[in-house]
């Protein structure tokens, strides 16, 4: 619930005076976060009381993109937040992680009846990591994993609703992680990707990289990611035979399904030990070697264990450009970029599957937006990831969970009276809230991704 | 450029310390600004920003917080360097025209609006014969990029604006407004309470807080716009705006109590002022706020009493 009392606006509004406006060098200073505080509390006191000045601000503001990257820059670079503690951050993440799939594991062999107590009674201390991270990707994905070329649809939008529903239950250690660089609107996706990368540096960056833009991790998310990338390569670089093994597997033996490859053989054959050693990691190891047997999957580990080290770089450099960017056109037409904003192509919610060249529907455009045919004309997007919402003229709102590749158009609706005028904003502040805004002076809300709407 | 100021000595002793330092670190000798000419430009800046009161260390950071590169090429392009210009042009034009459609949302009007710029700042007009550039009053507190595009921004709202006002200043010519001796204000004392109490919140709020309520609210601009105005990350505006939500409902309520309001009445106050006001709020609402440029608060004060009535009845 978010409404002020009128009164207050009224107050707010009528506390304007004459007075003179920064000029155009404090403004710029201001946006551009060069003020000096008792300068900057100056400006604030103006712009709180100026209309205009405000307006001059939010115009002269630069593209999305820059500032966003600018804000997730500043971010990750000193304190908290540098790279130093984010690369132990993983560093421990990574090895809950590797805990918890023993866990996992451990729980699986209970019922078929293999492991003795000494075990679970080491195990106990991760079982609290355990019940934070839940179920992962399906082999399909794995599968994805390795073969990046082939670069499944349909398993991708299962990762994504994965991820989303990962998101839900993931940790507090991992989402602070997380946190730190997290772009405007990007969490669920963000955490997925992160908590991806820290479950092996195979799993995140291979995982992202075979879903590429479809799991939703961001550009912004880069700069952590990238950092991700080289601990976890440290990590296993230095990691011995065993631990890499286990970096490898939680993606491997958490698959339920697939065939029964000897190549999966090769992976317990480098690290494994014939005997039961003491420690937990070994015994971890050796459930997992176990499983594997029960539970195999085609991953060829030994081979992608070198790839993926070479890859990462690769991988990082490709999510960057993976994540689509949107934007409105001068006519009005939604764009799209895959390359950072360098290309841009119309993107048609209108014509299902459509990838129609952009002259055509620039030419439209021109026609509807002189002759005001029913062809709409779009005027906000809101994207997260692979969310997207888009809202044009005579109430036209669209929603796509695969970065635009398919269109939902949603009609707001609170018992019968729907929702009217063009649409002028939309914002999303997470996957679930949304707010709406039209020509017509309406404010629509909805707080559960799109399928109800109130009216405010 | 002549400062009106005196030039205090922290800045002349300041800026002597780092003028050379700084001028050879703005490359100004190739566009033909001198050490001495560079000096005397940022002496105009420090004066023109700082009070005078203040120390030569402040000075010195100061000084040296500007983007010297940039001010040496706003300078040289002001005093018809032809380097200067090629430099800017290239660096700057693509850009200042996307800036302007960005901006103007229409390609012939960011053209017209882009254009109108260049003019400005080439120097086509003169005074007493000598060329004016606006890209002399660039100071490099700022990128010259986003300096760029909040003068085109300030142009876009003043034309934008002016034609408003024209209109909303008819109007009110029309019904009498204008000429109309002042009213009385509404003599209901819980009015007027409700009001100094709401004004009491309003200003133990921060600017902050201020500013991000009138972006909201007044404006209606979306969490994500205020908050990359504010270059904070959009869930922080998320919080503050819930959080001032509550917040201010309770304070004033409170600040009534004091006064001897019982919380039923007060909170009633709160309630009927909503429905008085829906009309006219959202009038004002859609004018900018008259009170900023063109009239003066008691003028702003007198509409709104105007409106008042007429809503009533």
């Amino acid at each position: 619930m978010r409404d002020v009392p009128k009164i207050v606006l009224k107050r707010l509004q009528e506390t304007a005076g004459e007075e003179a406006h920064p000029d155009a060098d404090l403004l710029t200073a201001f946006a551009e976060q060069s003020l000096g505080e008792s300068e900057r509390t100056r400006v604030m006191d103006h712009l709180a009381r100026c209309g205009d000045c405000r307006e001059v601000v939010a115009l002269a503001l630069p593209a999305n993109e820059a500032v966003a990257e600018a804000a997730s820059s500043r971010a990750s670079r000193g304190g908290w937040f540098g790279w130093p503690v984010l690369r132990w951050g993983v560093a421990i993440a990574g090895i809950i992680a590797i805990a918890s799939f023993g866990i996992v594991q451990y729980r699986q062999r209970q019922k078929s009846e293999f492991l003795s107590s000494n075990v679970s009674a080491r195990n106990e201390p991760a079982a609290n990591a355990v019940q934070a991270l839940p179920a992962s990707p399906a082999p399909s994905d794995t599968l994805d994993i390795i073969l990046p070329a082939e670069n499944k649809k349909q398993p991708e939008k299962k990762q994504q609703a994965e991820l989303k529903g990962e998101f839900h239950s993931s940790s507090s250690a991992n989402f602070s992680m997380v946190q730190p660089a997290r772009p405007l609107k990007r969490a669920a996706p963000a955490a997925g990707a992160a908590r991806g990368a820290a479950k092996g540096g195979i799993a995140g960056g291979n995982f992202a990289m075979g879903s590429g833009f479809r799991a939703g991790v961001a550009a912004k998310a880069a700069p952590p990611s990238a950092s991700n990338a080289p601990a976890t390569q440290g990590e296993l670089k230095n990691a011995t035979p065993e631990e890499t093994a286990k970096l490898v597997e939680p993606s491997l033996a958490r698959g339920q399904a697939g065939g029964v490859p000897s190549s999966a053989q090769t992976v317990e054959v480098a690290p494994q030990t014939a005997g039961v050693p003491a420690t937990t990691e070994s015994q971890v190891a050796d459930q997992v070697i176990e499983s594997q047997k029960e539970q195999p999957s085609q991953y060829q580990s030994s081979a992608t264990l070198g790839v993926v080290e070479a890859k990462d770089a690769a991988t990082m450099s490709k999510l960057e450009l993976a994540t689509p960017r949107w934007s409105i056109s001068a006519e009005g037409g939604l764009q799209r970029s895959f390359d950072r904003g360098k290309t841009w192509v119309e993107v048609n919610p209108g014509e299902v599957g459509s990838k129609a060249g952009s002259s055509h529907t620039f030419a439209m455009r021109k026609k509807a937006a002189v002759q005001g045919s029913p062809h709409t004309v779009f005027r906000a997007v809101s994207a997260a990831g692979a969310e997207v919402w888009a809202g044009g003229s005579a109430a036209m709102l669209y929603h796509s969970t695969d970065s635009g590749l398919h269109w939902a158009r949603i009609v707001p609706v609170e018992s019968g009276t729907v929702l009217t005028g063009d649409i002028t904003s939309v914002e999303f502040s997470d996957p679930q809230h949304g707010r709406i805004a039209t020509s017509a002076g309406e404010v629509w809300i909805t707080a559960d991704d799109g399928k109800t709407w109130r009216r405010q | 450029m002549s400062a009106t100021k005196t030039i205090s000595a922290a800045v002349q002793s300041a800026v002597a310390e780092l003028a050379g330092e700084l001028h050879a670190k703005s490359g100004g000798e190739k566009f033909g600004i001198s050490c001495e000419g560079f000096a005397a430009i940022l002496c105009d800046v420090a004066v023109k920003y700082l009070p005078e009161t203040g120390s030569e260390s402040e000075v010195r950071v100061f000084l040296q917080s500007l983007r010297v590169e940039e001010l040496a090429l706003a300078r040289g392009c002001a005093n018809g360097d032809n380097s200067a210009w090629e430099i800017f042009l290239t660096r700057y034009r693509e850009k200042l025209y996307l800036a302007a459609l960005r901006i103007a949302r229409e390609d012939s009007a960011a053209r017209e609006l882009a254009d109108g710029l260049y003019a400005e700042l080439y120097g086509v007009s003169t005074r007493e014969g000598v060329r004016v550039s606006k890209l002399a009053s660039f100071t490099g507190r700022g990128s010259l990029e986003g300096w760029l595009r909040t003068v085109l921004a300030q142009e876009f709202v003043n034309r934008y604006r002016r034609t408003k006002r024209l209109v909303s200043l008819d109007e009110e010519i029309e019904e009498g407004a204008q000429f109309a001796a002042r009213e009385p204000e509404p003599s209901s004392s819980e009015n007027t309470r409700l009001e100094s109490c709401t004004d009491e919140a309003l200003a133990a709020l921060s600017s902050e807080d201020r500013l991000v309520l009138a972006a909201y609210y007044l404006d209606g601009r979306t969490l994500a716009e205020v908050a990359r105005m504010l270059g904070v990350h959009e869930s922080t505006i998320s919080r503050k705006v819930d959080k001032l939500a509550k917040s201010l409902r309770k304070k004033i309520v409170a600040g009534m109590m004091r006064q001897g309001v019982d919380r039923r009445a007060a909170e009633e106050a709160l309630e009927v002022d909503v429905r008085d006001l829906q009309v006219n709020i959202r009038r004002s609402l859609g004018q900018e706020s008259p009170g900023a440029t063109f009239l003066e608060k008691k003028d702003a004060l007198r509409l709104e009493q105007k409106i008042a009535p007429r809503a009533k009845s």
